[in-house]
Order: structure tokens, then sequence, then C-alpha cells
């Protein structure tokens, strides 16, 4: 069972709304250009060296599915931590920290994508919004089987 | 001994390579000679035949850059030319000893050749270290693959490009 309310990052990717626990974003900073790593994959366009630790840029865009687009403004990285991996979420836009009630989740429509369906653990009603939670260590497997 | 998964002090000379404005870095030991490409015109490998010259941009499917040094390395066929746009010694701080980190493990699962070996971060920007020896072997296999392909010979898959992590 869930906690009645636990702590998560809601961001936007395409026209979506996803929260990550916030226990495993370590920071959230602007884009900036990755230092590319030849061989890899579009889906990891680089590496990038945030207080003296290496972290693997993702394209959520493409993890989840999405066509990806170019940065603009409102692009973040939500730096994110899972046992030995560090990774950079590249997102959209970072829109609050909030609490979710997850007594209130839903199951995953059925009509969610495959690619966007295996990260998740349900949704959740927020203000006016439907809320996709990610499961961190699925994040993870759906990201290995891409790559 | 290296390892793939734990940070290491790297020992003896590095050398700076740029492929137009990305650096990278490699062990100064993998090369046997450093020279201008002009130079390789009308050089002879050990075989009397052109020396190999590849692109180091191609191999890695960088965006093409101008070359204008070659870096020489000797592999147990032959002697293989990789042009890069320019090298140097890297004059590392005396105080501050290159540690270099592991690739993170969703890179080392996503590269198809072992040709990353770690990265070394400096003035706070992530520094590549290529295996030069391990990226002329494998260029060599290939281009005798396509060549062995040409001639409309079988294709050994012993000789494949397979050099994962």
């Amino acid at each position: 069972m869930f906690d009645q309310a636990e702590a998560y990052l809601l961001f936007r990717v395409a026209d979506e709304q996803y929260a990550l626990p916030s226990g495993s974003v370590h920071e959230i900073v602007r884009w900036r250009a990755a230092v590319p790593v030849p061989g890899t994959p579009t889906m990891l366009p680089g590496i990038l060296v945030q207080r003296g630790v290496v972290y693997t840029v993702v394209d959520t865009r493409l993890l989840f599915g999405f066509a990806t687009t170019a940065p603009e403004r409102a692009t973040r990285y939500v730096l994110f931590h899972e046992d030995e991996h560090r990774l950079a979420l590249l997102v959209d836009t970072v829109l609050d920290l909030i609490a979710l009630d997850l007594t209130l989740s839903e199951a995953i429509p059925a009509t969610l994508p495959v690619a966007r369906a295996r990260l998740l653990r349900g949704v959740v009603r927020h203000t006016d919004l439907l809320v996709a939670l990610i499961e961190p260590p699925e994040l993870l497997a759906a990201l290995y089987a891409e790559v | 001994m290296m390892s793939a998964t734990e940070p290491h002090i790297l020992a003896g000379n590095i050398l700076r390579i740029w492929l137009g404005p990305q650096i990278f870095l490699a062990n100064h030991t993998h090369v046997a000679q450093l020279l201008p490409v002009a130079h390789l015109r009308d050089m002879p490998d050990e075989r009397g035949q052109p020396m190999q010259q590849i692109g180091l941009a191609d191999l890695l499917q960088h965006a093409p850059v101008p070359t204008h040094h070659a870096l020489l390395i000797a592999t147990r066929r032959r002697t293989v030319a990789l042009l890069v746009t320019a090298v140097d010694l890297w004059a590392q701080p005396s105080d501050v000893a290159p540690v270099i980190q592991p690739l993170p493990p969703v890179l080392r699962h996503a590269l198809t050749h072992a040709w990353i070996t770690g990265i070394l971060i400096a003035d706070g920007q992530p520094l590549q270290l290529l295996n030069l020896r391990q990226i002329a072997q494998d260029a060599l296999k290939q281009a005798a693959q396509g060549e062995r392909e040409q001639r409309g010979q079988p294709i050994n898959r012993s000789d494949d490009l397979v050099s994962r992590n």
C-alpha cells in the first residue's frame, strides 16, 4: 500500500504531467549542452557534470515515446539518483513539488501507450491535472530495455 | 590493473585530442608516433602497403571535423593512422591526480564498443578517455571485413566488431 501523502516532483513532458518521488530527485538544473558520448543512442544525448558528479542525460521525450524537441527556456534537467545510477532527466518543464494523496490513485488507463504505462505505478488527480506516477525502478528498467 | 567500474589514477602522460571543438583524452603509451597528416603521404606500413588512414571522427560517428594530425597506433597486425584535428600533451596540474571515473552503468550498457574507458573531470567538464589501441584494432577488422565483402568472400564471424564492455 502507498503512504497516504508523499512528496513528489511534478514535471511536464510533451502535454502530460508526471511525478517522481522527491527522494529520488537530487537537484533541478537549467538546460545546458551535454557532452556527447560517441556510439550511444539518441535517447542518451550525452553526459554532464554537476558538483563533481557525472550524470548521463536521458531524453525523456524519447523514452516516453514522444518525438524529441529542441530545448527551450523552460527545459530542465531533473538530476535523479537511484541505486548507483545518476541520471539527468531532460524534461520540458518542472512544475512544482507537491504532496500527492496516493489513496486517490487510479489504475493506469488502458489507452496509455506501453512506452509510458510500463514506467508508472498509477495515476492520481492533482487539482484539475491527471498526474502519472513514475516508479523509479521501472524507469530504469525501461531505459535499459531501450538502450 | 585498471577497473571499468571503480575510479582509478591514470599513470603516465595523457594526450589531449581534439575532434573539432570536442576534447578527448588518451594514454600516451597507445601512440607509437604523432605526425602532421601531410607527412603520411606515401608512408608505407609494415607490409609495404600505404598506411591505413582512418578519421577518428568517422569511427566515433562524430560530426565531420578537419584533420591535421595523425596518431600512429601499432596493432598486432599492422599500424593504423587515426586522423584527428589536433593533439597535445595534457599539462595537468602537478598536485592533482588524474582520477578516471568509470563510465556510468547505463552508458556501459549502451555502448557498442569498449572504446571509451572512463571519464576525467577537468574544470567541471567531462573528458572521455579513449582506448586508442582497441579503436585501431577494431578499425582494422572493420576495414578487412569490408575488403572481404567487396571480394565476395564469406565473413569470419570471429572477426566481427564485437568489443562490448
